[in-house]
């Protein structure tokens, strides 16, 4: 009965919830015991929040027993990276700088899932401050894929993609800055989506590239995804770049029967791209040229300076975004400091991981006087080509479709001694980032067991073109997000 | 009246005013202004407090009054503007860096008039305001502790800048005086000095009489009235002159001026500032700001050169403006 319950998608669940087949406190009670059974092998939440979910639950069965204001997620379990403000719940985007903050705001996001009725089952796992690609940067512990324990779900959401695709939730909140929710998605056979730069609301995202953070859903199923997309889009007050237009969804179902799709040569021809994806994709072409798409070949031809641009504007941003996290107002702090330098320097060195001191120390130099040109201005130069590219991708195709990572789930540790073949993970994903594009992963056949993912990006303002190609190869090649078997 | 005045000197002095706007809430927040009187720490939100996950939405208010005053000081209004980061640590900046406005501000090249003298004006540029740190116990031994204040953290503050054009003591009291007259008629500020709504600071440097060259400034500060500001720079001027006389060197340095013992005295840096070598250095912009600037629905310069006192505006900006939610009271 649990198993089965938490491996329904958010409809089938809505369904069962209106017809009061099920109480959300029953669905509830059924994810709990699905996490107390595995997630002590797959580690996806840092922290649950039981009484809060227990409240929210019952709550929702007010609801849907009123039948008033019942909405599309009222009662389904949700899980919440790490990185995203939630009222009266420790929220310290992975990192050990921020334990003990607990936030007295929520994220528009959360607000607004909060209001759905959505059940917030808890925080999940990611790379410190979202910075990695496969949850191992998580200054607490690395997260398990649960398709195979021993392998990386990816990152930096891998907490929300593990809690997906394990049944712990019904779908959960991710950030993607150069691929955190696409590459998890697609190495944890879910489905992952971010919408155009300003869709969604950035306010209470804890920041780690103002101009690259996206925010985005991981569920099991494309309508899921739409569904989620609904609730959390839209105008934003209390976030500038959060732009008021109407986001239409309607066509999301019609097929793709006279649509054109880009493949992009430089993305089918990036080093280390894996042959049990290659033909997976592949596959997943053939079904959609069969469900009626044609297939062009374009070009992105900057592809190649992608990287290097991304990991000198994210660690820029990245290196002003947390210099608040100074030890004198919320988080870790050294009361034994002897001098204010003493506390900044042993609050962050204590308080940052590797990786982010890295990059921390990777902006400043970038934006140092003297360097700011030759880096930072150069790197958004190179991003205002990349922009380009893809716009004149667009000219010759509605959306463009590609692997969204070379690679299906590596070991854990594989990667950890090599920063610059982690960051390659992010090479087929980092191009929407930089460019602001909505991007969706859908599964794709497995290959020796793994998930792979389909990358579906389209253009600005145009959600409905990723989601219409994605709903139509789920439709078309009977592949959806299923629970793994743990 | 100087002991400068006729002699070999010639005293060269520039003019940095921050000025605390006339807005009912702060820079990039819905928090009040009147925060004088209230307890500490009790005019903040998440905003203001430097939060993780906080944005700053641009009070349309204060662009409203920033672009009158330029106008008003025959400013350039430009038509692409931006703020940025001004990265350093301080524990009274709760986010780690102070948004300000570097290479686009929002207005530049006017001039004011003052004892039919024309005092050019360099920028005219938004920014926000830091909290305040209260130094409790005894700072020298280990018992003293500094508290921080940030109900004035986010106070939406404009500089005005000038050309080194005053040339004395009375000029740069003047120059203040003015400016002040100016800014209440237009309703840009209180403009009381008192009340550090208009906070001015001298670059103060000598040259010989004659000279193209300029010489080494210091930077006055700490000056709470228009008498101090005469009497601080009158007295910068002597010292300056009699350094320059004995045959030394000026420091290029902050002085304080003390109103106890009337003198400028050597300012030491902030409280442990000498214990940090960290160089403020600009950050990236912020997109959240660029967008508030420039996309939006009312032309604020067109507006505001309408409601202007004086100041033919010699080119009107579209600098654009959206309201913020909590912006009904501006
Ligand atoms: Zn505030």
């Amino acid at each position: 009965m649990s198993g089965a319950l938490t491996s329904l998608t958010i409809a089938q669940m809505h369904d069962r919830l209106t017809r009061r087949e099920v109480s959300a406190v029953e669905l509830l009670d059924a994810h709990e015991e699905r996490i107390d059974a595995v997630d002590g092998g797959i580690k996806a939440f840092l922290r649950l929040t039981p009484d809060l979910a227990r409240g929210q639950a019952e709550a929702a069965d007010r609801r849907l027993a009123a039948g008033d204001g019942v909405h599309a997620l009222t009662g389904i379990p949700l899980a919440i990276k790490d990185v995203f403000c939630t009222q009266g719940v420790e929220t310290t985007a992975g990192s050990r700088i921020l334990a003990g903050f607990i936030s007295p705001y929520d994220a528009t996001v959360v607000a607004r899932l909060r209001q759905a009725g959505a059940v917030f089952v808890g925080m999940t796992n990611c790379d410190e401050f979202a910075m990695g690609s496969s949850t191992e940067n998580s200054g607490y512990w690395p997260t398990h894929n649960p398709w195979d324990p021993t392998r990386v779900p990816g990152g930096s959401s891998g907490g929300s993609a593990a809690a997906v695709a394990a049944g712990m939730a019904a779908f959960a909140l991710g950030s993607d800055t150069g691929g955190s929710i696409r590459q998890p998605a697609a190495l944890t056979g879910t489905v992952g989506f971010k919408a155009t730069y300003g869709r969604v609301s950035r306010y209470g995202l804890i920041a780690f590239a103002s101009s690259l953070d996206h925010v985005g859903p991981f569920t099991r199923s494309v309508d899921d995804c739409a569904t989620v997309m609904a609730t959390i889009a839209g105008h934003d007050p209390l976030d500038a770049t959060c732009f008021d237009r109407p986001l239409d969804l309607d066509r999301v179902g019609a097929g793709i029967k006279g649509m054109r799709l880009g493949l992009p040569r430089e993305y089918f021809e990036v080093a280390g791209m894996e042959e049990g994806v290659q033909r997976s994709v592949g596959d997943a072409l053939e079904v959609l040229k069969e469900a009626g798409a044609e297939l062009v070949e374009v070009s992105l031809p900057h592809t190649d300076y992608g990287l290097a641009a991304y990991y000198i504007v994210a660690p820029a941003e990245c290196s002003s975004n947390l210099a608040r996290f100074d030890g004198v107002k919320y988080g870790l702090h050294d009361p034994g400091a002897e001098s204010l330098l003493a506390n900044y320097l042993n609050t962050r060195r204590e308080g940052f991981g590797p990786e982010v001191r890295r990059r921390l120390m990777l902006g400043t130099y970038a934006l140092s006087s003297g360097y700011y040109d030759a880096y930072y201005l150069k790197a958004m130069k190179v991003r205002t080509l990349i922009k380009r590219d893809f716009d004149e991708a667009f000219a010759r195709c509605d959306a463009i479709v590609s692997a969204t990572s070379p690679t299906v789930a590596f070991k854990i540790g594989e990667k950890t001694g090599d920063p610059y073949a982690m960051y390659l993970c992010d090479v087929l994903t980092l191009g929407a980032d930089l460019a602001g594009l909505p991007g969706l992963s859908v599964p794709t056949a497995a290959a020796g067991g793994l998930p792979v993912g389909l990358q579906v990006v389209s253009p600005q303002f145009r959600e409905d073109l990723a989601l219409q190609v994605g709903r139509a190869y789920e439709q078309a090649s009977g592949i959806t997000a299923e629970v793994a078997r743990l | 009246m100087s002991s400068v005045v006729g002699s070999d000197w010639e005293a060269v002095i520039g003019m940095e005013v921050h000025v605390q706007l006339a807005t009912r809430s702060k820079m990039f927040c819905g928090c009040a202004t009147d925060y004088l009187g209230k307890p500490p720490n009790s005019n903040v939100c998440p905003v203001c407090l430097g939060l993780p996950g906080t944005l700053p939405v641009i009070n349309r208010k204060a662009v409203e009054l920033l672009l009158k005053s330029a106008l008003a000081l025959n400013c350039e209004i430009q038509e692409f503007t931006k703020f940025d980061r001004k990265n350093y640590f301080y524990p009274d900046l709760p986010k780690g860096y102070q948004i300000s406005q570097y290479d686009l501000p929002m207005s530049r090249n006017g001039w004011i008039e003052v004892a039919g003298k024309r005092v050019r004006i360099t920028r005219v540029h938004l920014e926000e305001d830091t909290g305040r740190l209260v130094h409790a116990g005894d700072s020298l031994h280990s018992g003293g502790v500094s508290m921080v204040d940030l109900n004035r953290s986010g106070m939406p503050l404009m500089e005005i800048v000038t050309e080194p054009d005053l040339r004395s003591a009375a000029d740069a009291r003047d120059y203040a005086v003015e400016l002040r007259a100016l800014l209440r008629t237009i309703g840009a500020s209180e403009a009381e000095m008192e009340k550090g709504h208009l906070r001015a600071e001298a670059n103060v440097s000598l040259r010989p009489r004659g000279s193209e060259q300029l010489g080494v400034k210091t930077e006055l500060k700490n000056i709470n009235s228009f008498r101090a500001l005469f009497r601080a720079v009158e007295f910068e001027l002597k010292r300056q002159a009699e350094v320059l006389e004995s045959g030394g060197q000026v420091v290029q340095e902050t002085r304080g001026w003390s109103e106890a013992e009337q003198r400028t005295v050597t300012q030491r840096s902030k409280e442990g500032a000498e214990d940090y070598p960290l160089l403020p250095r600009a950050g990236p912009a912020a997109p959240e700001l660029r967008a508030g600037l420039h996309r939006g629905a009312s032309r604020l310069a067109a507006g505001a050169a309408g409601s202007a006192p004086r100041a033919p505006c010699r080119r009107a900006g579209t600098v654009r403006v959206r309201r913020r939610p909590d912006h009904g009271r501006g």
